[in-house]
């Protein structure tokens, strides 16, 4: 879990600074699976960062799918909806 | 939610289509009714904030309205006040609440001046035709009475003149935005007031405030901004706000996109725990809000930056505080050789200034969310002259000429009211 909310935590960051439209409100759907993520304040990794806010994505789903009994399932929902969104 | 301008033109419909048939209504409906109506109308008009000799200047305004709320020395049934007074009494209660409110507690709309002024011939020219309608009425009903009613009612509509002389489009006042922000309105305004509420109350109490807080904070007011920017340029090329005004709203809101998104844009390697689940929830309700279509009217996006810009001053307060208490937790490797070896979370040593650009970004944006309100306020200011087409000079000269006059179309009689009405004492 900590690693794929590093990665949701590395998105986020990367979104904030990106220029394209749209990436404002998807900055806030990544902070808001942060909270999904971190619900029982877990404490992030600092995880390598990807080449976009995409593929931080998708190695945070990776993560998340090998464990998906600690993820909350509120989380899955804002998860895929931001991939696709990202995709 | 109903802005004061809302309420202004609803007045001036009241206003305009004040009965005039002969049947006239009893003394006591028209005692009654301004025993309603006076006291909302002496609460508005010192919440407008004038500066200067106002108290003398208003010194007759106040007497009579004043006589008039207190009546004739007997009891009145309250039910037989004329509706068309009390209609006009809820209306004016309603203003005087919302400017009540906005003086205690409001986004500083800017109260005083020139546009406190204007508000306030908004409030009286309404007045004015109500004063003359009462007193037309009275006097043909009996016109030989005499009484103290019909020269306080006289008195009133000829105080009042001069800002009933005024046509309505060279008083429209940008406080006609002021409302009351409640969090169960339905829309934007009622997420904004509700999320509002929360980030200030966040943002005062250390132990629930954690870096998601101060991001999610920070990134919304960047959304807000944004929204607003291309609401503003969209009302730019349709003509409906001036070319330069627009143009100088925009750079100023666009920059306040930049600096807040810049203040949300904590580096992964920086963090501070804790967790609101209630806030998460009202963060996306406003987000929701924001990205709804049809897009927010612009005086609702307006209204919310109003709003938001308290907890803008509020947030760079607390990131200079948490940044030079050192309060913000840095990952170990993040501050290289003088760091150590530590690889884990620690606070953030004394000599390190990690935060540092998270807080100049928020002061930027204060200052840029600043600019960006006057320069929406001076663009809405210079739409509002040339945007309202009521005319009240209308309904003043229905209730103005005496006898078969009143019969003519509003339509034929043009030019303000000679002073010779039926109310005038002689």
């Amino acid at each position: 879990m900590a690693v794929a909310l590093g990665h949701v935590r590395n998105a986020t960051w990367q979104l904030f600074g990106g220029s394209q439209p749209g990436a404002l409100a998807l900055a806030l759907e990544a902070l808001d699976l942060e909270a999904l993520l971190s619900l029982d304040d877990t404490e992030p990794a600092m995880v390598p960062l990807q080449p976009d806010p995409s593929a931080s994505i998708t190695a945070a789903t990776r993560h998340l799918e090998s464990d998906p009994n600690s993820v909350a399932p509120a989380a899955w929902a804002v998860l895929r909806a931001l991939a696709a969104k990202l995709a | 939610m109903a802005t004061v301008a809302d309420l202004l033109e609803q007045l001036e419909l009241q206003t305009r289509s004040l009965p005039t048939s002969r049947e006239p209504l009893h003394w006591d409906a028209h005692a009654a009714g301004w025993m309603f109506l006076a006291p909302p109308i002496l609460r508005a008009i010192p919440q407008l904030g004038l500066t200067g000799r106002v108290d003398h200047l208003n010194g007759g305004l106040t007497t009579v309205l004043l006589a008039l709320a207190d009546g004739p020395r007997r009891p009145l049934d309250a039910s037989v006040a004329a509706p068309q007074l009390t209609e006009a009494a809820i209306v004016y209660g309603t203003i005087a609440d919302i400017l009540s409110h906005n003086a205690r507690f409001g986004p500083g709309l800017g109260l005083g001046g020139s546009e406190a002024v204007k508000l306030e011939a908004s409030l009286l020219a309404p007045a004015h035709i109500l004063a003359r309608w009462s007193a037309t009425d009275l006097s043909s009903h009996a016109p030989a009475r005499g009484d103290r009613l019909g020269s306080r009612l006289g008195a009133l509509s000829r105080i009042t003149e001069p800002w009933a002389l005024i046509p309505p489009d060279q008083r429209s006042s940008t406080l006609g935005h002021s409302r009351v922000p409640t969090g169960t309105a339905p829309g934007l305004d009622g997420a904004i007031a509700a999320w509002a509420e929360e980030a200030t109350q966040l943002l005062g109490d250390r132990y629930r405030l954690g870096s998601w807080t101060m991001q999610s904070i920070a990134g919304t007011i960047a959304l807000l901004s944004q929204v607003t920017t291309a609401a503003v340029d969209e009302h730019r090329r349709e003509g409906r706000l001036p070319e330069a005004a627009a143009r100088a709203a925009s750079s100023a809101l666009a920059e306040s996109v930049k600096c807040w998104s810049t203040a949300a844009r904590w580096p992964p390697h920086l963090r501070l725990g804790g967790q609101n689940r209630e806030f998460r929830r009202l963060a996306i309700d406003l987000r929701d809000e924001c990205l709804a279509k049809p897009v927010p009217r612009l005086s609702d996006l307006h209204h919310a930056l109003a709003l938001i810009e308290p907890v803008a001053g509020l947030h760079a307060t607390v990131m200079g505080h948490l940044v030079t208490h050192h309060e913000i937790w840095v990952h170990g490797p993040a501050l290289g050789k003088p760091g150590g070896d530590i690889q884990a979370w620690i606070r953030e040593p004394w000599w390190s200034g990690q935060g540092m650009p998270l807080l100049r970004a928020s002061e930027a944006g204060v200052a840029a969310l600043h600019v960006a309100l006057e320069e929406m306020l001076a663009a809405s200011s210079l739409t509002a002259r040339g945007g309202r087409r009521i005319v009240p000079v209308r309904a003043i000269d229905a209730f103005a000429a005496p006898g078969p006059e009143r019969e003519r179309t509003a339509g034929t009689h043009r030019g303000p009211s000679r002073p010779h009405g039926p109310s005038r004492p002689t």
